[in-house]
Order: structure tokens, then sequence, then C-alpha cells
């Protein structure tokens, strides 16, 4: 099955936009320029639209975090049994008929990294999916074992001073993810060692097979996770990031990769409360690189990631990394850039087509491609908010 | 001792229905067919007055007896709360054959079922194949011990452990807890077998392992209990992760993941679907998943889940799922021949065929019929009225 | 006197370019080409967009702060009862929360400020200014007072554990004793003051408007039910499902509805019908809606984001226009005072470099009766 999407306004993100053709087939791009004379079997006039890569979101919890139903029995999002839980999955935990991957569909998200909550200092694995909701559940995995959540600050305080009191300050966390790493590591010196699914969870981020993507708000959380990986000597990357700008220099000198967000909620927590949307355009000209934006949802819906990226831009983001930042970052941020992110030859054919520029909140989404298919079509489905 | 059945209609759930007549000697089907054709030195003949002979239903996910109706505290032992594993109890040790719904049941023509553990914790216990008798005692009674091993996901688990504050709380959790005990059980297993090597004595004998490795090994089944998709997915992966043998009990969204089922080879027992929708996973029970399971040509049971929905009643939920569009004659082999084949016991019940077990039911009208009843029944050729 | 010179204004439903002269905190003409005499202050608008400052009529700021890690700040629901008429809001608005400050910098001038929705009966809202220091000088006097209520499965969530309301039958049946109370109150000859009844006589008499949070439809026709029982004046808000029923929709017309937050993800029950074309069916079906934030559910400073994303559906930008300024005004009873630029009412302004619509556009200054009181840095 090939497609040919035709004079559209072409952004490939890693280049610069012309007015072309792109060519899809067997679920690939497999040509764009600005004139292609093939014959496709499917032929889309796109005169007027935009064409763009399919966003990817780096940091949700669809699927998880159950929606529209009941709070108590849908949401698995965190196993607070223990602070540690480095054994559980994403993967297991997600309803894939979720209405949240219809929102992300309509939004023109085409890859979804889901991950569990932030009780746990180590809360488990991520998945990512490609959001096709025509193939069945499996086959939407693209990276079964994405990154490796962790937590610092607020959240595990709380979660673990109610159930159980077995950590009350940030002392303990740092204590507890200290004692699993050192733990695992004894389990891995061990000659003769039964099979533990804890510990080989946590090898893998210390032997550098699985990215550690740490929850941190406040710097000072931030810097306490680099003194304790730099004693692991391992590097983290970050998820929220939010006073990321007060040790910009830092992370750039270390170049540490950052997810920042989401960026529209109350300031109902003491460590958000220096939150800003001047952090990305800070962070891009301390040096830090492929920043990335994400929305938490359902923190805030995933369809405001286009509008962070323009907010950032606002903000001091230049405009070239603002659109990475919801594209080709987040590919690199997860080890997918290689398939995903970016309108290239040979990448996947995950493509948005919208009517207005992509940073242009009031833009609609007309057409969502996931490997070449049509996930989403406005005029099939209607429009979604 | 030979007993002829004359002037029924033989509905004998492998082949269509017959008018005719049933040989039985010691309890064992010699013949059934238009005439019997060996009809010398009958010790006793029973006149069918045109009624449906069948074979007695098999109730394949039960808990009757052990949680006897109208019964109180002392009388549950459905589900071991004690700790999330709980897979060295056996329904077997709880059972009471007195309880009230064993007639009742088999006035209803449920002649046999399979007793399971409930489903409050991820891996529960292992279950017992019973067969009516009126001699109220266990030994009579007992078909096959410990022919499966009860797991749950879901909702029922993190309910249970999120009130004691241990894992799991989260279906990520529950699907942790059972992977977990499964690569317990392999470390068991290199245990046991370093111990021959060494020709030592092996000391540590753990009854919980000794059930997983039952499971592992293929002996036995796990029995796991599903409702939403995403449960039944969960069961998928790990049953290909372990290679294990496998039966979805409950399935309530069976529609929503038939291909992966169905692709899965795993057997399911559908039910109890004629009750409320108590919890927020049975959102979406449907009597059509009978229709589609028949559709789809997969094994599967009609299960009560006694005393979810009583047992004697049975009859009456796959009557409903005719009301549904399913298959009448497909509804019956439901009850009775795919029971038979999922609990392995298909070598001497589920159909009216040549050697084997003469567990039958003689009704005066169709069993779907609420006004129908049964007029003779035995069980092993012995008379049970 | 200021005279705002040559501003492109958001003027009777278009853009024009105008003049404002200002006196008193209030716009004493409108009009193009007013001549300036030297005891006007000018200012010079010509590169700039003038729209009536923004209202939001649903919010909780000043009541539920941020920045103040949760409890401290936290003043929204009086939860040592189900029924709390007689507790205001004003007695616990910190004019001091930022939420209040980044609100005026995002160009809203006036804001509806109500205790929150776990009890079935609030408490009393109040309506201010968006700037200042001391909460009685910024409150906005509003013809009827306002009174919060709530039902359905808020206050029976809230409630459900604590003894005193299990189902959403006692949610109706709380407001229902309590307002048979309240007219036995105000038919007894003799006496003793209680401010519980004395609110609920005022929703009686109709010198109050009940501003009743609802979500699901089965309880937006509870209401409807009870309030006209009663004849009591009553908005909806929130209202989630009303868009599903168009019959029950029609038959409530002559009811403000608020609605919103939308910018925020399907998590429950309640916000089960959640979606932004009901904005566009109750618009079709005539309602001159208002949308609110319910800040800080949704930040005041990110109120616009609901603008935008409700301009997806490609209404008149008029219409959507009117539920940020007109709309609102006339909920609160204010039509006559703000929501709009015209001859008599405050000069309440959001001044832009541009079309508000543009993500790209910034408020460059925000006026609360002529005076210039932030915009965005």
């Amino acid at each position: 099955m090939s497609t040919l999407i035709k004079n559209a306004t072409i952004h490939p993100v890693t280049s610069k936009e012309f007015v072309g053709d792109l060519l899809i087939d067997n679920g690939k791009i497999v040509d764009c320029s600005h004139k292609i004379y093939a014959q496709a079997d499917e032929t889309i006039d796109a005169t007027g639209l935009h064409c763009y890569p399919g966003m990817i979101e780096e940091h949700c919890h669809i699927g998880v975090h159950g929606e529209k139903t009941n709070q108590a029995s849908d949401n698995d999002t965190n196993e607070w049994s223990d602070p540690i839980t480095a054994q559980v999955r994403a993967l297991d935990g997600i309803k894939p008929f979720d209405p949240g991957f219809k929102d992300a569909i309509g939004a023109g998200v085409t890859t979804l990294n889901i991950y569990p909550g932030s009780a746990n200092p180590m809360g488990g694995i991520g998945v990512t999916l490609k959001n096709d909701l025509t193939v069945t559940y499996e086959k939407r995995i693209i990276k079964e074992e994405s990154g490796f959540k962790m937590a610092m600050g607020e959240n595990p305080k709380r979660a673990h001073s109610e159930n159980g009191k077995k950590i009350i300050t940030r002392m303990a966390t740092a204590e507890k993810i200290r004692s699993a790493f050192r733990k695992a590591l004894d389990y891995d010196k061990k000659e003769e060692k039964p099979y533990d699914m804890q510990c080989e969870a946590i090898l893998k981020v210390l032997k550098g097979e699985l990215q550690a993507h740490v929850h941190a708000h406040q710097a000072d959380d931030i810097m306490t996770v680099l003194r304790i990986f730099d004693e692991f000597g391992i590097k983290p990357s970050f998820e929220h990031t939010t006073e990321g700008h007060l040790v910009a220099d830092e992370l750039a000198k270390r170049d540490i990769k950052c997810a920042v967000g989401p960026l529209f909620t109350a300031r109902y927590k003491m460590e958000v409360n220096r939150r800003t949307l001047k952090t990305p355009g800070i962070l891009e000209k301390a040096g830090v690189k492929d920043i990335t934006l994400i929305t938490d949802h359902p923190v805030i819906p995933i369809n405001n990631l286009p509008i962070e990226a323009a907010l950032a831009c606002k903000n001091g983001l230049s405009k070239e990394e603002a659109l990475r930042s919801i594209t080709i970052n987040p590919a690199i941020n997860l080890g997918l850039d290689d398939r995903i992110g970016s309108l290239e030859i040979d990448k996947d054919a995950d493509i948005i087509l919208t009517d207005r520029e992509l940073l242009d909140p009031t833009h609609r989404v007309l057409y969502t491609f996931v490997n070449g298919k049509i996930a989403y079509s406005m005029k099939e489905e209607g429009l979604i908010i | 001792m030979r007993t002829l059945i004359t002037n029924v209609v033989v509905h004998t759930m492998t082949s269509e229905p017959f008018k005719g007549e049933v040989l039985i000697e010691n309890g064992v089907i010699k013949e059934a067919g238009y005439k019997v054709k060996n009809s010398e030195k009958i010790d006793e003949t029973i006149d069918g007055k045109g009624g449906m002979l069948m074979p007695g239903f098999i109730d394949a996910h039960s808990h009757i007896g052990l949680n006897p109706d109208g019964q109180g505290y002392e009388y549950d032992d459905v589900n071991e709360y004690s700790d999330p594993v709980t897979s060295n109890v056996r329904s077997l040790d709880g059972f009471t054959p007195t309880d009230i719904s064993i007639p009742e049941a088999a006035k209803g023509g449920v002649m046999i079922y399979c007793v399971l553990t409930g489903s409050a914790n991820p891996v529960g216990g292992l279950s017992f194949i019973a067969k009516y008798s009126k001699k109220k005692n266990v030994k009579e009674m007992l078909i096959r011990e410990d022919n499966g091993l009860k797991m749950a996901t879901g909702e029922n688990p993190k309910r249970v452990y999120s009130e004691q504050k241990k894992m799991p709380v989260t279906r990520m959790g529950t699907a942790a807890v059972i992977r977990k005990f499964f690569f317990d059980a392999k470390n068991y297993i290199e245990k046991v077998k370093k111990a021959e090597k060494e020709g030592k004595p092996f000391t540590e004998h753990d009854s919980k392992m000794e059930a997983a490795v039952m499971v592992l090994n293929k002996q036995i089944p796990a029995r796991v209990h599903c409702h939403r998709a995403e449960d039944i997915l969960t069961a998928i992966r790990i049953k290909k992760e372990f290679d294990i043998d496998m039966v979805i009990e409950h399935c309530t969204e069976y529609i929503k993941v038939k291909d992966e089922i169905k692709e899965a080879g795993i057997p399911i027992l559908l039910g109890p679907i004629m009750s409320s929708r108590s919890k927020v996973e049975l959102r979406d029970m449907t009597f059509n998943s009978y229709r589609v399971a028949l559709e789809e040509g997969i094994l599967f049971g009609c299960m009560s889940d006694h005393p979810v929905f009583p047992s004697e009643v049975l009859r009456l939920q796959a009557g409903m799922a005719c009301n549904y569009g399913a298959d009448e004659a497909g509804m019956l082999k439901s009850l009775t021949i795919m029971p038979a084949k999922i609990l392995g016991i298909d070598d001497e019940y589920g159909s009216i065929e040549e050697g084997k077990k003469a567990n039958l039911c003689l009704w005066n009208g169709h069993p779907f019929d609420a006004r129908s009843k049964t007029i003779w029944n035995s069980v092993d050729g012995f008379l049970e009225v | 006197m200021i005279l705002f010179k040559n501003g492109k204004c958001w003027y009777e439903g278009e853009f024009k370019k105008l003049d404002i002269l200002v006196q008193d905190g209030r716009i004493k003409e409108i009009a193009s080409g007013i001549n300036p005499d030297e005891t006007m202050e000018q200012i010079d608008m010509d590169q700039k967009t003038i729209y009536p400052g923004f209202i939001d009529p649903h919010t909780h700021v000043g009541v539920f702060e941020e920045k103040a890690g949760g409890f401290a700040g936290n003043d929204v629901n009086e939860t040592s009862s189900p029924v709390t008429a007689g507790v205001r809001a004003l007695d616990g608005l910190n004019p001091l929360d930022p939420g209040i400050m980044e609100a005026r910098n995002a160009g809203y001038t006036t804001v509806c400020v109500l205790p929150g929705s776990a009890n079935v009966i609030g408490g009393e809202g109040v309506v201010i200014k968006t700037a200042g220091t001391v909460a009685d000088e910024m409150v906005v006097k509003t013809p009827k007072k306002i009174v919060k209520m709530a039902f359905g499965r808020n206050p029976q969530w809230h409630w459900g554990g604590r003894k005193t309301l299990y189902t959403r039958l006692q949610v109706a049946a709380l407001v229902r004793d309590n307002l048979n109370k309240a007219k036995d109150y105000m038919n007894k000859e003799e006496k003793e003051y209680d401010y519980n009844m004395e609110v609920l006589s005022g929703l009686l008499k109709k010198e109050s408007v009940a501003r009743v949070h609802v979500a699901n439809l089965e309880d937006i026709e509870t209401i409807k039910r009870i309030m006209e029982e009663y004849d009591i004046l009553y908005t909806l808000d929130h209202a989630t499902a009303l868009h599903t029923d168009k019959e029950v929709a029609e038959s409530l017309k002559d009811v403000p509805v608020i609605l919103g937050p939308l910018n925020v993800a399907g998590k429950s029950y309640q916000t089960y019908d959640l979606t932004f074309k009901s904005v566009q069916i109750l618009n079709e079906l005539g309602f001159k809606l208002s949308m609110m934030t319910d800040a800080p559910v949704i930040p005041l400073n990110y109120g616009i984001i609901q603008m935008w994303l409700i301009d997806k559906l490609r209404m008149d930008r008029k219409n959507i226009l009117d539920m940020f300024t007109i709309n609102p005004a006339k909920v609160l009873g204010l039509e006559d005072e703000i929501g709009s630029l015209e001859k008599g009412k405050y000069a309440d302004f959001a001044v832009t470099d541009g079309d508000i619509f543009d993500v790209n556009t910034s408020i460059r200054d925000t006026y609360i009766a002529g005076v210039s009181v932030g915009g965005e840095s």
C-alpha cells in the first residue's frame, strides 16, 4: 500500500521546511522531495496543508491511569506497596482501550512512552507504544523496556509517609536508591544467584542497558540524583526538570537529557512553585541538547503538547528547537531516532497533516498516519479536541 | 449391572441428536443407538418417555462447597487472604460436601464441577474436580486432585492488598507477583537439580514452589481469573514468557481480544454473565461473548462461579446466550464436552459415547427452558435422583 | 482623564480604530477622533489592540492559593458540614495569591470567587477585580448575592466516608430540608438571627442566585426539578453533560450556563462527557455560554488556551470572545458595568500587541478602572 501526499508544506524537522510531496510505501517514507512523479495507490492533495512527523509523547500515563471510569479500580499508575518496585512494568497495567489513546491520535501524537507513576523512588519500567489503534495491543509495542522510572522530591515522601512510614524525608529517598543499587551490585557478584527480578531490572540500569528517567522538580533533587549517579558511574535523564533553569549549566556540562513539563498546571505542590515557561529556552541557551517537552497526560491533556512547544517558543526557546522538542528530541531521548521523529527517507511513516502550523494552537489535525496507515481522519471520525 | 434407557432423544454432544436407546454396564456407557444390539440380560429398563438424555453438565469454574450457601464466616473458605501467593493451599482441604447447593446443582443437571480457590490472590491455590454423590463425602466425589493452579488479575487482588498495603496494589504489581512466583520456581528447580547432582538429600522443600513447578512442567494449567482486556493480554504475555498451559477464567472482555485469544490457543471459561455488573471491570460484560466464541470456534465453557451465580441455573445462562444469537447445540457443548476437554476429563466425561462414564441426565424438556427438570440422573451409572 | 488614543478596539463585535476617554475609572466616551485637551493624559495605542478585560465567572483564586503547598493556602471547602450556607469566600480570600497576580497579567480583570464544591450548600461567593492588596477594596458589588451549591457526585464523593451523606438522594434531601427550614424561618414572627437561614432566605426571595456545580445529566435534571419547585434563580456551572441531550438542554435555555474547565483530561465519572464539542452544540442551540477555568484547576494565566482550543471548532470568533467577556458579565449581573468597551462601563482593558488568537500575541498591559495593573513581562 502506497500513499502520495502532494503539495504540502513539509516540515521534516531535521531540515528546513519546503513545499513538496511525500511518498509512503509499506509503512515507510520512501521519498520526500519537491516533486515526486511516482504513482501511488492513494493520493492526498495536501495543498495548503502542513505536513509534520507524528508527535512523540515521552512521558505520559495513558492507559495505566484509567480514564473516564472509577479511579481506584482502574488506576494502575503507582505500585506504592514498596518504595522499590523496579520489577513492575507499565506494559502490564495498560488498558489498551483507554479513551486517552484516541485523544492522542486525534491530537497527532503517534508514539507514546508510558511510565509508571512517581510515588516510588524506583517505580518500574516504561514502555513505548506506537499509537496505532487498528492493530492489537502487543503489535503496538516498539520498545518493551523503554526506560527505568525513578522519582525524587515530594511524591515519594508523601506516598510512603502515608503508607507504612518507609520514607519520611528526601534523605530516605536517596538512601533507598543507593541501597537498591548496592544490593543489585552485590547480587551481580554472587557466584550462585537465584534469579531476582528486581535486581535484574536495576542491574540493567547500572550496566547502561536501560536508561534511568528520574522524576525531579527542584534543583536540589536534580543535584542529589547527579550525586548518587556519579557514585555509581551512570548518567540519569530527567523528567519534569521544573527547576532545570537554575542548574542549566550543570546539566549542559554533563550532557544530560531533560524532559520538561507539564508546564500548565497550578503550582499546588511546593516543588513546582518556581516553574516557568522560560525553562526550555534557558536550557537551550545553556547548551542542553535534545530538550523534550511532556504533558504527563492526564496531568494536562495530551493535545496540549504542541501548545507547550508554542509557549516555550514564545518564552525563549528557538522555533526550531520547539518543533524538535515534540518530535525528534523525544525520539533521541528514547533511543528511537533511527525510526521515528522526523520526515526522512526510510523512517516510519508516522505523519500528521494540519491546516495551520503545528505551533499555532488553533490548528486542526486532519490526518494522522501511523506506520503509513491512516490512523485518524478528521473527515471520517470528526474533530477530536 | 446392566441398565437400558429407552425412548429418549439422545444428545451425544459429538454427533447429531437421535431418538433411541442407551445401554449402561457397570457405570460405563456400553452402547448408544436407535436400537441397542446387545439387549440381553438387562437388569433394569428405564422408559425415558420421549425425554432428552444428555451428559451431566460440567461447571468448570465453581466455588461450590467452599462457601456453603446460608452459612457464615466459619464456612467461608474461598480466599486465603493472608498472602498474595498461596499456591500451597488446596480447595479440596476446605471443601464442605454438605453444601445444600450440591444436590440443587444436580437437580439443575450440573453433575461435575471444578472447585477453585477465590480470586483475591495473584496466585491462589490448587483446584480439584468433583462429581455429585449422595454420600456427601469427599472421597466419593473426587474425580481429580490438584488439576489446576488458580491465579487472579485485575481489581480483586488490587483491592484486597491495597487494604493490606502489600504488593500488589496495581495491575503492574499483580503481573510482577506472578512473574516473581515463576522465577522463584525456576530457581527452586535449579536448587533441586543441584542437590541431585551433588547426591545430597534435598532439604528445602517448599510446597508453594512445588505447585509452581507443576505449572512450569505443564502438568497442570494456570487458571487465570481475568475480566478486562488488559488483564487477559497480561495473562497471555506471561503464558508466552514462561511457556505454560493456561485457561482464562471469566474472560469478560473476550470480544475485544478474541483474535489474541485465538492466536494464543488458550481455552476460556465464560461467565457468570447472568449477574449484575457489580464491579467496574464488569462494565462491558455481555451475553454476546458466547455467540462470538462459538462463531470463532474456540474451546470454551459456560461457567457459574457458584455462588456468584447459582450452579443450579447454569443452564439458564446458556439459554440466555441463545437469546443473544448463540447456537443452541453449541451452547450445550459449552456445558458438556468443551469444559470436559478444558479440564482434561473428556476421556471419561462430557459426551454420550461408548466407554465413557455414564454421567447422564434425563430431562423432561429442553434444559434451557426454566420449566424443564431432570427426571433421572446418574453419575458413573449409579442412580442418583 | 486619560485618553487611549487610536487603539484597535474590540467594539460591538468587530475591530475598530477608536479613541477611549476614561474618567474616574469609567469609559466617558469611545469614538474615533476624540480631540485631546490639556486635562487629558494621552496614551498612544496605535500599535495595540484593546479588548475588554476578560472575566471568569467561576474560580477559587485567593481561597485556593497557589505556591502555598496545599493545606496552608487551601480555604476552598469548609468541610465541617455539608451545609455551610453562612460562610463567605471573601473571608478566606488572600489578595496576594500569586494566582490573582497572574490572572491580571493575563488580561483577566474581573473574576468571581466561589467556595468549592465539596458541600451541598457551600457558602457565598464574591466578585473581585484582580488587583489590590485589600480584598474588600477589590470587591465588585453584584445586584444579586451569589450562593454556591453542588449537586451530584462531588458532595457524594467527598462526604461518602464521613457518615453524613452517602447518596445523591441525600444531596437533594439536604437542599430541600434546608430550603424548607428557611421558609419557616422567613415566616417566624419572632426569630433568632441565623446567618445560614438568612442566606437561604435570600435565595427564596430571589435576592440571591444559586450557582450550582453539576456535571452529569441526571443531576442537571434534579437541579431543575428542585429549583423550579422553590422558584429559585440559578445557574449551571460546569454542566459537563448538558450537550448530550438536546431536549433537556432546550428546556434549560433561560438558565445561564458556564462551561469548563474543558482543557483537562477526562478522569472520572463526573467528566465522562467532557468535550470541547459541547461549546459548539450548546452555542448552536442558542445558549449564551460563559467559559470558566475553575482556577486553580486551570490557572487563569492558561485560561487563554481554552480560547484557542475552542477556536479549533471554527466558530465565529465573536461568539468565542463573548464567552470570556460580555456573557460572564451577564451571569454576574454586571453587564452594565463590565464585559465590553462601552460608554459608562469600567475602563477594564486587556491591551495586546496583536490578535488574541495568535499564540505569539502578548498581553502588553492590563488596565483596571483605567489604571495599568500588569501584563506579560
